[in-house]
């Protein structure tokens, strides 16, 4: 038998069944029928004919033993009535033929030649027999007959039709039966599936199926319904976990916000306060040196100069914190910043040092202009050049090279030196607030350069980072959204 | 269809059944020559005398006509005896119901009683109402061949029917001899009744 075909539907398969199992069941019993039938009829056929065989042998004797042919015939013709006699005849006792009967449509070569033994039987299809005329328990002559059993074949044709016509009407039946029925069964679980794809798809848990029965899909349905029950449970906590998460969250960013401002307030009133008495002790040991000079020895001086130095030092920390507070509380306005004036201004600025140092700087014109805010860039800006000039190994004039590149929406600026370097390790650390890698005696500074460069870009959405090795130069970039070419309010000179 | 078998059955059957239907129509009585040398009555008496043991087959006699159970049937023939052998040939060695059968021949057929069967030569015959009216019952059945034969009381007549023997029965006169003429019998022969002559 060929496999069922696995998209055929559940309740094709179970009418393929029934029809299989029923039809079978009936085609044997309406075989068994049949055959019975058949041979029973069979049967009825050969006792009717062979008493026929038996009364006409009977009849015929006295016209045998008289060798009266005609009364012979006589009884003879009288099995015209049974159509379904092929030939008959009556040999006389030495064997001969005496009379004959043929059906019409009968040839001569159906009869025997010769009788012969007592017997009867089906040959080919025919009942055939050979019974003795017997005159007081003699043999005086032989009956022949021969019956094709016309009847019988026609009958058994017409139970064939019949038998065609049940099976076909019981199949008919059977299939308006079965997806009647069906329809019952697999109801339910087309419902099931309908429900279980809107729940995969709409991810509603809410939905249940219903339950029409107490059988095996009544069952399923209701350990789906179950299965949804829990599957909603779990949703919804997870749902309530997860809103509960971000309400902590939420309430924990806002504090935490709220700290950091007041921490900002607190550096940043501190730092201004602490400006104050910084300035006392600045000028004041600037007015001892310059009123009182004459009246230190040498070692005096050197402690007031000393004392005016660190003053010095402590105020820039101070204003570099200053800063950073202030790019950490200021509101940063996003705007169109052209690169090359904001890069021009930033170099007059640092004139001063760069002479001192005799840097060689040089700006890779053009520059394209990126979304910022100009003041916080060019901060930015001014904190690389000055490391850049700072950090160079002793007796090394710097040179710089400053450039702005486009890589798809954004503009990165890179101020590359030939400086001292940074080992790969540092990369990250070096832009965090008071990250010094070398001493302050060496190189000095705030330690609050780098980490301004890198609240700056964060402000302004913007990237910042180094490509460096040790000994072998620096290349500080930062990343900003290129702007929008040539703004009306902006035209190019 | 029944086959056509005019006049063979009056000839010995020495072929086929056609064979012999052609023999009958050249009028060449029979094929096998030690027959054919016999005279032309000898077939035909040898006819009679196998009708007369077949009548004894399909006639019942009463029980008292009999002595014994297995008495024999006695066959009388008053006369001539236009048989020759052929009816002792016919009768021999054979029973019917378990009784032989006996042939005897008379001169007269007053003398050839009591028998069960008597045939009559047609001299005989002539005297047969004179006979009937002077017997005593129990009456045999008596056969003969003479034109008027079952007309004055005899009970069975054979004549010949294009080229055939064939009989007729007095149903009357075999009643009157008290036996029992089988109806098998009777559809072979030709029926006549004392009525119809009188």
């Amino acid at each position: 038998m060929k496999p069922m075909s696995r998209s055929r539907t559940f309740k094709s398969k179970i009418t393929l069944v029934v029809m299989a199992t029923s039809g079978a069941a009936l085609l044997m019993a309406i075989l068994a029928l049949l055959v019975d039938e058949y041979v029973s009829h069979r049967e009825d056929a050969a006792r009717r004919l062979r008493i026929i065989a038996r009364i006409v042998a009977t009849q015929s004797s006295a016209a045998v033993l008289f060798k009266d042919s005609r009364a012979a015939e006589e009884i003879l013709s009288s099995l015209r009535a049974e159509q379904e006699l092929v030939s008959a005849a009556i040999y006389s006792i030495d064997g001969q033929l005496f009379v004959r009967y043929l059906r019409p449509d009968a040839g001569l070569e159906g009869l025997p030649p010769r009788p012969e033994r007592p017997g009867s039987g089906f040959r080919g299809g025919n009942f055939e027999m050979f019974e003795p005329i017997l005159v007081d328990q003699k043999v005086v002559g032989t009956f022949y007959l021969k019956s094709d059993l016309r009847q019988l074949r026609a009958r058994l044709a017409w139970n064939l039709g019949i038998a065609l016509c049940v099976l076909t009407g019981a199949a008919l039946i059977a299939v308006s039966l079965a997806s009647r029925l069906l329809k019952r069964v697999t109801r339910p679980i087309q419902n099931l599936e309908q429900l279980a794809n809107t729940v995969t798809v709409q991810r509603d848990y809410a939905v249940r199926a219903r339950q029409e029965s107490d059988d095996e899909v009544g069952r399923l349905v209701h350990a789906f319904n179950e299965m949804l029950a829990q599957i909603q449970l779990r949703d919804d906590a997870l749902r309530k976990a997860q809103g509960e998460l971000e309400e902590r969250v939420q309430a924990r960013t806002v504090a935490l916000q709220n700290a950091l401002r007041e921490l900002e307030s607190f550096t940043y009133t501190i730092s201004h306060d602490l400006r104050a008495p910084l300035r006392a002790m600045s000028g004041f040991s600037r007015a001892l040196l310059e009123d009182y000079g004459t009246h230190l020895d040498p070692g005096g001086r050197e402690f007031a100069v000393r004392i005016s130095t660190a003053a010095k030092k402590m105020d820039s920390l101070i204003l570099d914190l200053l800063d950073y507070s202030r790019l950490t509380r200021q509101e940063v306005k996003i705007e169109r910043v052209d690169l090359e004036p904001l890069a021009g201004d930033v170099l007059r600025l640092l004139e001063p040092e760069i002479r001192e140092r005799r840097a060689t700087i040089t700006l890779e014109r053009p520059l394209p202009a990126v979304l910022g805010h100009a003041l916080t860039l060019s901060q930015a800006l001014t904190n690389l050049i000055a490391n850049a000039i700072k950090f160079v190994a002793p007796g090394v004039d710097p040179v710089i090279r400053i450039r702005a590149a486009r890589r798809d929406s954004l503009v990165r600026i890179e101020v590359e030196d030939n400086g001292i370097g940074i080992a790969p390790e540092y990369h990250e650390r070096i832009f965090r607030i008071f990250e010094r890698l070398n001493p302050t005696e060496t190189f000095p500074g705030t330690g609050i350069g780098l980490a301004i460069v890198r609240r700056a870009m964060e402000r302004m959405g913007g990237r910042s980072g180094v490509e460096s090795e040790l000994g072998r130069g620096s290349r500080f970039w930062m990343e900003l959204p290129v702007a929008p070419e040539a703004p009306p309010t902006n035209p190019p000179p | 269809m029944v086959m056509a078998n005019d006049g063979s059955d009056v000839v010995v059957r020495c072929g086929t059944g056609r064979l012999s239907t052609l023999t009958a129509a050249l009028g060449l009585l029979a094929v096998c020559p030690a027959r054919a040398q016999e005279p032309s009555r000898a077939p035909e008496y040898r006819i009679k005398a196998a009708f007369l043991y077949n009548f004894t087959l399909y006639t019942e006699w009463p029980a008292d006509s009999f002595a014994k159970a297995d008495s024999p049937i006695v066959l009388a023939i008053a006369g001539d005896d236009p048989f020759g052998g052929e009816l002792d040939a016919a009768v021999r060695g054979k029973t019917v119901r378990g009784r032989a059968i006996e042939v005897h021949r008379y001169s007269a057929a007053s003398d050839a009683v009591p028998c069960h069967l008597l045939f009559m030569s047609n001299a005989q015959a002539r005297n047969l109402p004179q006979f009937l009216r002077q017997i005593e019952e129990p009456l045999p059945l008596i056969v003969g061949e003479t034109e008027d034969f079952t007309r004055v009381g005899g009970a069975i007549r054979f004549f010949v029917e294009g080229n055939k023997v064939r009989f007729e029965v007095n149903i009357d006169a075999a009643a009157r001899a008290r036996v029992k003429i089988s109806s098998k019998l009777l559809s072979l022969a030709r029926i006549v009744r004392d009525a119809e002559d009188r």
